[in-house]
């Protein structure tokens, strides 16, 4: 392979491994957006609070002596669980009491709780960088020039198990088909027997979960958190999810992904200061030529 | 079956139902009409648990429906095809139909399904096509066919023949006495006042949010009132 081509290439498989977790968060987005229309903006919060408690497990686990790839595994396994509580604690706290009110009022509520989060982690855990306690080992895997280092296959591999499972799900499972019709009629989904507020919960649960995986692993690729990580992050999956077609699964995970591979390749060939002008140019010409998206739907669908 | 006893409903501060009552008697088929807004697809949501209710009760084999959740409701028999269809578009028939079952066993769905099939041959044709490319008789026969997946015992219909060719709409009132031979007990609100009647056993006239007739499909065919209102005669 050429030099340019090698460099290309790497761009790509950075791209795609910070991609991949752009596209985690963007699905909790465009799911909670699909079934009840709200822009959680609490979202990147969630994420936050799931690598901090990501963080804190391993730390712990390794201090009581848990050797380091299963410390790894169950502080990625709590993160998610608690975290996923969190989430669906915020919907039924904060945006189910004002279903049925204006549009505008769970927005506002979703503010709230995002910058609740953000006081919330900073009073307890301080302003300062919380440091991942295990250094992971630089090393990887190499093609060429092209290196892909232990921790981006880690995270492409547990991002790609993650949304072929949640593809398998909506499509095949009874709960997942109850989500796709509170998506199109949740007025019809109630008259076939949804429980709709526990489909709603659900959700949340999912979307925080994989919001605290992406957490997870991005402590992990850059070794520290701190409690204004869900700001940015949450910005570019929400992005992300808009890019692909917010409300739409595939889309999220395609824009979270292209999302990733542009700035890593607008910060390889143009500098790193350039990648968000880049990323949100892109958003802005993709939403002038197609206003849903790029897998969004075209025309409204419902009768 | 049913009894609905003063039921009132109000959209803000417009009070649409203004106590409403009528009784649905078990293994009868009953017909609710009157002019469009007169309140009769409100009625059908409040008994489904989709409008609030302000005041009466809706009392099921004599537990108060007011106040449960949809899905309770349709868990115990009270299952709804509303106006204008709404299959779920973005997904194929036979999903519509399981969703239908979403409350019941995977076993029990699957032969469900073959009976729905039996009675809507054109739907089994069309098992993998989605919902929304439909015509809109088939989509018609497909949320009727998905209201049958959840078992009801009393099934509430809000004007199945809208919109339909007079040969569709003979069609899908051939299904529902069948439906009525199996033992379903039927509250139909339609426009199509004259084919209502003749299958309904009994008929509310509903009007401005209250009823203002009730009585047997003959009185009611013979009524002066009724022939001008709703039968187009002068
Ligand atoms: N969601 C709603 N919000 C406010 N008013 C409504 C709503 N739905 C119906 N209405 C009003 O309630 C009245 C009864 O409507 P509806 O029950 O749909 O009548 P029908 O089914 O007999 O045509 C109408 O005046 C209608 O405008
Ligand atoms: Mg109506």
């Amino acid at each position: 392979m050429s030099v340019g081509g090698a460099q290309f290439a790497q761009q790509v498989v950075n791209g795609l491994a910070v991609g991949s977790v752009y596209a985690l968060i963007a699905l909790g987005y465009t799911m909670v957006y699909g079934i009840i229309e709200l822009i959680n903006f609490a979202h990147g919060e969630i994420y936050m609070i799931g690598a901090y408690i990501g963080t804190l497990a391993v730390a712990g686990l390794l201090a009581l002596g848990v050797p380091l790839l299963p410390a790894l595994g169950a502080a990625l396994l709590a993160a998610a669980a608690l975290t996923s509580l969190y989430g669906a604690a915020t919907e039924r706290l904060a945006y189910r009491p004002l279903r049925g009110s204006s549009r505008l009022a769970p927005l506002i509520s979703a503010l709230g709780m995002s910058i609740f989060f953000q006081q919330f982690v900073l009073l307890s855990q301080g302003a300062k960088d919380k440091i991942f306690p295990v250094e992971i080992s630089s090393g990887g895997f190499s093609a060429g020039a092209v290196k892909v280092s232990y921790i981006q296959t880690a995270i492409l591999a547990v991002a790609a198990c993650l949304m072929v499972a949640l593809d398998q799900f909506v499509r095949r499972t009874r709960m997942g088909r109850a989500m796709r019709c509170m998506a199109q009629d949740p007025v019809m989904a109630s008259l076939v027997g949804v429980p709709v507020h526990g489909v709603v919960s659900l959700t949340f649960l999912i979307g925080s979960a994989m919001a605290a995986v992406a957490g997870f692993l991005i402590a992990l690729y850059y070794g520290k958190v701190n409690y204004l990580v869900g700001y940015i992050a949450g910005l570019k999956a929400f992005v992300a999810a808009v890019l692909g077609g917010i409300g739409n699964i595939p889309g999220a995970m395609l824009g979270g992904l292209l999302l990733g591979v542009v700035e890593s390749l607008a910060a390889g060939y143009i500098g790193g200061e350039y990648k968000d002008v880049v990323a949100f140019a892109i958003l802005v010409v993709v939403l002038i030529v197609r206003p849903a998206g790029l897998l969004g739907a075209r025309l409204p669908e419902k009768v | 079956m049913l009894k609905v006893e003063g039921l009132r409903v109000a959209y803000g501060r417009l009070e649409v139902l203004q106590g409403i009552t009528l009784e649905v008697p078990e293994g009868k088929v009953v017909t609710l009409v009157g002019a469009n807004g007169a309140g009769k697809s409100t009625t059908l949501m409040a008994l489904s648990g989709l409008r609030r209710v302000t005041g009466g009760r809706i009392l099921f084999e004599g537990e108060d429906l007011a106040g449960l959740p949809p899905h309770e409701i349709v868990a115990r028999g009270v299952v709804q095809v509303p106006e204008g269809r709404r299959v779920f578009a973005r997904m194929s028939v036979h999903e519509n139909l399981l969703m239908g079952a979403f409350l019941r066993g995977r076993r029990d769905a699957a032969r469900d399904a073959d009976h729905v099939f039996s009675l809507f041959p054109v739907l089994a044709e069309r098992r993998s096509q989605r919902a929304g490319t439909l015509s809109g008789g088939e989509q018609q026969m497909l949320a009727i066919g998905r209201a049958l997946m959840a078992r009801p015992r009393l099934l509430l219909l809000d004007e199945p023949s809208l919109g339909l060719a007079p040969t569709l709409v003979a069609q899908i009132f051939e299904i529902l006495r069948a439906i009525h031979a199996e033992g379903v007990t039927l509250l139909l609100v339609e426009q199509n006042v004259h084919q209502a009647l003749s299958m309904a056993d009994d008929g509310y006239v509903l009007q401005a949010g209250r009823i203002a007739l009730h009585g047997a499909p003959a009185e009611l065919l013979a009524n002066d009132e009724v022939r001008r209102a709703y039968l187009g005669e002068s």
